[in-house]
């Protein structure tokens, strides 16, 4: 076990410097350069900037300076907001979209897994039948499509929530709603699937036998082994629905770090895209680092040379 | 029978008729005809009633997609400033955009994009994943680990970011994505394949192959990838939809193909901004990847179902 996580640990850390080295270098590909404007900037503040930068140095030593730079949490300016560094944006940005997310993750967990259980307990029942169908329909619908949809169903045309912005409650309903129903989905499959395979264990039969109630059988003795492969989804579902995040804070114009991502592709802001696409790179690969060890430590079954 | 039998029976001459075909031992059929792997397959796909509407579906899309532009009265690039963001109606059943291009068009070549992501994506699959995997698992030893180890890292990457930085630097355009999303597209099936082969070449038929003196060749060809199909095509099916959302999110936030070409996640972002006035124009390229995604997913949960041996019921 402890040389599975030490194996893993060694994964990530060759994984961010992979990512780290195909971003720097993905960089200097891009043509131009970041002072290149429509107006031309005079030669003398050019080469002041390009100083500042470390852009008049060799590759490898502008390599070296990013490497150190990233090692110690600094990911750079933003050449289109010269106020601002990309860890400003992050600090600022990032607790809204954490704040959405949480609300989303919550939401997908709960009712996914309540929505398999029943399914399972109804198998081949109108219930069932009902819900694994809207699931693989939500399955099939991407966020960007569901977002506009409740945007204009509740926005729009019933006038029950805010058709976009960010501040109250009510704010955070239709995003997060958007956000959880593509995970929720895929939780409740995932449950039903190995809550059907935990049901027809002998040891499930025999609590049946002696007579416990189904709700009883359920909570005591099924959920717990049938929530594994649910509890090991968490985490490359926080990283779904971050990502999933680019596009819905786009929609609902919710000050996140996602809306920040996107805009900054469209304005082709480089080192903030670069920046942040390193911080998220680094959040999502520890997430999957969390999965890897949970589901190590969670299913006994699962032995590591 | 007894063994005292008289000759005057054995003069019958009925009895030194060959039997009817009738009277035969068997003849009752007791046996079922013979089926084959894939006769049973489909057999099973076809009780499944959503995936038989998934393949109906499909068929309807790939009709809408490679003929619909055939023979669609209006080139999707035509702009009628007479006909600007009419609802849908006879003559432009989707209704009709900014610039008076008629959606309905517009929609079937998204969907054709959108088509060819994910022809793109399963050939990837089918090509360096099985390939990769296949040799992957049957080599083992060495050649494995340090084949193993290239993917696990590739794994460990979050795509989505790497595709979105190739398509800053690479610039905006059909060919560019099909090189960002195949460069990452096989991992997933290398994975599957490996753990196949790997569990297939202990099996008896395997060893009873070698034992009679299968080559290398006749082993992988015949015996192990065959066998590994299943698992093969279903995650293939499956993994379709993915590719096909992966393009329609590049070209919502503007690193897809660029105007007047339009795929349907672009035509979905220019939508979002008429929601107001004009839903139709959101709605139909959504619900059309929607639909896409939809026929893959009951497909491939059809094709699950029936290949796997144990559910079989």
């Amino acid at each position: 076990m402890g040389r599975f996580i030490v194996r893993r640990l060694a994964l990530m850390v060759i994984a961010l410097w992979v990512v780290v080295t195909v971003t720097f270098f993905l960089a200097h590909m891009i043509p131009g350069g970041p002072f290149d404007r429509e107006k031309p900037v005079p030669e003398a503040i050019k080469k002041n900037l390009e100083e500042k930068y470390h852009l008049n140095e060799p590759m490898w030593k502008q390599y070296i300076l990013y490497l150190n730079d990233i090692i110690h949490g600094d990911l750079g300016p933003s050449f289109k907001y010269p106020d601002r560094t990309v860890n400003d944006i992050i600090k600022e940005s990032f607790p809204v979209s954490a704040q959405l997310g949480f609300w989303a993750v919550l939401i997908a967990t709960f009712v996914g897994i309540s929505l398999g259980s029943i399914s399972a307990l109804h198998q081949g029942g109108l219930i069932d039948s009902f819900s694994m169908f809207f699931a693989i329909l939500f399955i099939s619908l991407p966020s960007f499509v569901i977002a506009p949809i409740f945007q204009y169903i509740f926005g729009v045309k019933l006038h029950w929530l805010p058709v976009a912005n960010w501040g109250s409650w009510e704010h955070m309903i239709l995003p997060a709603l958007s956000l959880a129903l593509g995970p929720t989905a895929v939780i409740a499959r995932l449950t039903r699937a190995s809550m059907l395979e935990v049901l027809s264990n002998d040891y499930v039969k025999a609590a049946k036998a002696r007579g416990l109630s189904g709700l009883r059988v359920l909570i005591v003795y099924a959920l717990k082994n049938a929530l594994i492969p649910v509890v090991t989804y968490l985490f490359p579902l926080i990283a779904a629905i971050f990502t999933g995040s680019f596009v819905v804070e786009k929609i609902f114009n919710i000050p996140g770090l996602g809306r920040y991502y996107v805009t900054s592709i469209y304005n082709r802001d480089y080192t903030v895209i670069l920046g942040v696409t390193v911080f998220y790179a680094a959040f999502l690969i520890l997430m999957n680092l969390l999965a890897d060890i949970t589901y190590a430590l969670l299913d006994p079954r699962i032995r590591y040379e | 029978m007894s063994m005292d039998i008289r000759v005057e029976e054995l003069k019958d001459k009925s009895l030194w008729e060959p039997i009817p075909e009738s009277e035969k031992m068997g003849a009752e059929a007791l046996t079922a005809p013979q089926v084959t792997f894939w006769g049973d397959v489909w057999r099973r796909f076809r009780k499944n009633r959503l995936a038989v509407i998934g393949l109906v579906l499909l068929v309807i899309i790939l009709l809408f997609a490679l003929v619909g532009p055939l023979v669609s009265p209006y080139p999707y690039d035509k702009q009628d400033y007479n006909a600007i963001l009419e609802p849908p109606n006879f003559a432009h059943p989707f209704g009709t955009d900014y610039v008076g291009r008629d959606l309905f068009t517009r929609v079937m070549y998204g969907a054709r994009i959108s088509l060819a992501v994910g022809f793109l994506a399963a050939m990837v699959q089918l090509v360096i994943g099985v390939l990769y995997g296949g040799i992957s698992g049957f080599m083992g030893g060495k050649v494995d680990e340090i084949m193993m180890r290239i993917v696990d890292i590739m794994y460990a990457i979050p795509i989505l970011l790497i595709v979105i930085l190739l398509m800053v630097v690479l610039g905006p355009g059909l060919v560019n994505i099909f090189l960002a999303l195949g460069f990452f597209y096989w991992l997933g099936m290398a994975r599957i394949v490996r753990s196949q082969i790997l569990t297939l070449k202990e099996e008896e038929f395997v060893l009873a192959a070698r034992v009679l003196g299968a080559s290398t060749k006749r082993l992988l060809l015949r015996h192990l990838i065959p066998n590994a199909m299943g698992p093969v095509i279903v995650t293939v099916t499956l993994n379709i939809p993915n590719a096909i959302f992966t393009e329609a999110f590049l070209s919502y936030i503007g690193l897809g193909v660029s105007a007047p070409m339009a795929s349907l996640g672009s035509l979905a972002s220019d939508g979002v901004e008429y929601i107001r006035t004009a839903p139709w124009l959101m709605l139909f390229p959504a619900l059309t990847i929607a639909l896409i995604a939809l026929a893959f997913n009951f497909v491939g949960d059809g094709l699950r179902d029936s290949l796997d041996p144990r559910l079989r019921r």
